[in-house]
């Protein structure tokens, strides 16, 4: 008999997965008030901090960044934040080391594709509660009016973003096959994200090298070249070099994560239950 | 009834701190990549503060080293409370029950709960980064060291006011939100807080982390006393604050323990 698993997934299965996922997430709102305070808490602390290294310094921009702008450029970056939350790796990890991946692979539904939309639903709720609050903070901060051009090319960066993001989630997610306890790796990775990415300090404030070997980097389209775009302070060389490497590293880490799903697959052991 | 003194106690945490070092390098690549992320907090705050040194003249009346000192010593300070009241692992184990079979022990219940709660064993990466950042910048600052010790001497008070502190609020977290995301999010900020002088966020914040949240003991008024922002007058009740904060917080811990629930089993 052939599998429904090879044909075309069946689409309403998935949804309702994504649904559930959803009022999972919706349990748990008190956590997420808190995590949401403490994020608008922390963006309040990097304004001050960068306040008064502005103000210590006595100058009106720092590398074609006034103060304003890096108001603007903290609440983008922790609105972008949002939507390259990994989950994957929490998900699949989550699945090996409890055993419910057993379960998971005896449905009739592709594992990677549930996987993500259990993982989409923490994306759709933080999408929701963090980045718009945030980007809304910040285009109120900014008083910038967006042309359709550059909204729209602002659009692309956040997918190119959100779409490397699962990549490299899902990529962390399968060696937990291997590894069985991923926690480590994971947060190694968000780590290295948010430095390598600009999520600390800006990219165009690194050493020219370093910028130069970042714009080549997955991790700048996932947090600086987006909030550099929405400012205008990045030239347009950066954001065609940076859009082609991301598009690269898409299809690298499309065909690696193919490659490695299917020797992964091969391999799955429940570790327990 | 048995007598414990305080060698017992002394014992009692080794013997637990050996138990869970060998549960942590049970998992070796997990325990190694651990070590590695917690050796980045370290990490990252020294190329922050050396990037805003390379584009900007940075905070005012503070140097890059002077900050290098204060910066590496808020990672040394969270990561040694952190070792030892992981308020994640505590409120967890309040929540399913765990610490209930470990209160039938003889010993105090602060003793309890920082021996047996706590298996956030990684942070010691963090820790000796913290400190390898920590004696680079005082060698630059050519800090002698009756100065450096009388610095981590009031280090060690503050953090030990500190801990006994963050203990409390941790069971205070419990009783109110069941969870150790308040917790956690806290810890984070203040890691972000303490890395910078407390100055720079202005009088009201200033105020709340030096007596509502009291971070400012442990790190950034023994970095003023070294540095002769403040004097010796100041210090000396920067001291007592840190002794009066640890007794009161230990009483009001043992006051909302008598109030425990388990929260399962």
């Amino acid at each position: 008999m052939k599998s429904s698993r090879v044909g075309f997934p069946n689409i309403n299965a998935y949804i309702s997965m994504l649904m559930i996922g959803i009022k999972d997430e919706l349990a748990y709102k008190f956590d997420f008030i808190i995590s949401l305070f403490f994020r608008f808490i922390n963006v309040l602390f990097m304004i001050l901090i960068w306040s008064a290294i502005y103000l210590g310094t006595g100058v009106a921009s720092i590398r074609g960044l006034s103060l304003p702008d890096m108001y603007v450029y903290f609440f983008i970056t922790y609105a972008l934040r949002g939507v390259v939350n990994m989950q994957l790796p929490d998900v699949i990890g989550s699945d090996i080391q409890e055993g419910s991946i057993a379960t998971a692979y005896i449905r009739p539904l592709r594992y990677p594709i549930q996987a993500y939309m259990r993982g989409a639903a923490d994306d759709i709720m933080t999408m929701l509660f963090v980045t718009a609050p945030f980007f809304a903070i910040a285009v109120l901060l900014a008083h910038v009016t967006l042309t359709l051009g550059t909204a729209l090319l602002l659009l692309f960066e956040i997918l190119l973003g959100y779409v490397l993001a699962n990549l490299i989630g899902f990529l962390l997610g399968i060696t937990a096959v291997k590894l069985i306890n991923i926690g480590s790796l994971e947060a190694v990775t968000e780590s290295a994200l948010l430095l390598l990415g600009g999520g600390i300090v800006p990219l165009n404030m690194m050493p020219h090298i370093v910028q130069q070997i970042l714009y080549l980097s997955p991790f700048a389209i996932m947090l600086y070249i987006p909030a550099a775009t929405f400012l205008g302070t990045v030239g347009q060389s950066i954001i065609v070099t940076n859009i082609l490497a991301s598009l690269a590293w898409i299809a690298l880490l499309t065909f690696v994560a193919f490659i490695a799903w299917d020797k992964a697959r091969r391999q799955i052991t429940s570790a327990g239950g | 009834m048995v007598e414990i003194t305080l060698i017992d106690s002394i014992k009692y945490y080794l013997i637990n701190q050996e138990y869970a070092w060998k549960s942590f390098f049970a998992y070796r690549t997990e325990s190694l990549l651990w070590l590695f992320y917690s050796a980045f907090t370290g990490i990252f705050s020294f190329i922050t503060i050396t990037v805003i040194y390379n584009v900007s003249s940075g905070f005012p009346g503070w140097n890059y080293y002077q900050m290098l000192i204060l910066s590496s010593t808020i990672v040394m300070v969270i990561d040694a409370i952190e070792y030892n009241v992981n308020s994640w692992d505590v409120i967890r184990s309040m929540r399913r029950g765990m610490l209930d079979m470990q209160m039938v022990r003889p010993y105090g219940l602060a003793t309890i709960m920082i021996s047996t709660q706590s298996r956030a064993k990684t942070l010691i990466s963090g820790f000796a980064t913290g400190l390898a950042i920590f004696a680079y910048a005082a060698l630059k600052l050519h800090l002698s060291l009756a100065y450096i010790i009388t610095f981590l001497g009031i280090v060690a008070i503050g953090t030990y006011a500190f801990m006994m502190f963050w203990l409390m609020l941790t069971v205070l977290s419990y009783h109110l939100f069941k969870s150790g995301m308040f917790m956690d999010g806290l810890i984070n900020t203040l890691s972000v807080v303490g890395s910078y002088p407390l100055s720079v966020f202005g009088t009201i914040i200033m105020l709340l982390f030096s007596i509502l949240v009291p971070i400012g003991i442990a790190v950034y008024y023994p970095a003023e006393l070294v540095f002769g922002k403040i004097n010796i007058v100041f210090s000396l009740a920067i001291i007592l604050f840190s002794l009066a904060i640890a007794f009161v917080s230990y009483k009001l811990f043992y006051v909302l323990m008598r109030n425990y629930t388990s929260g399962g089993g």
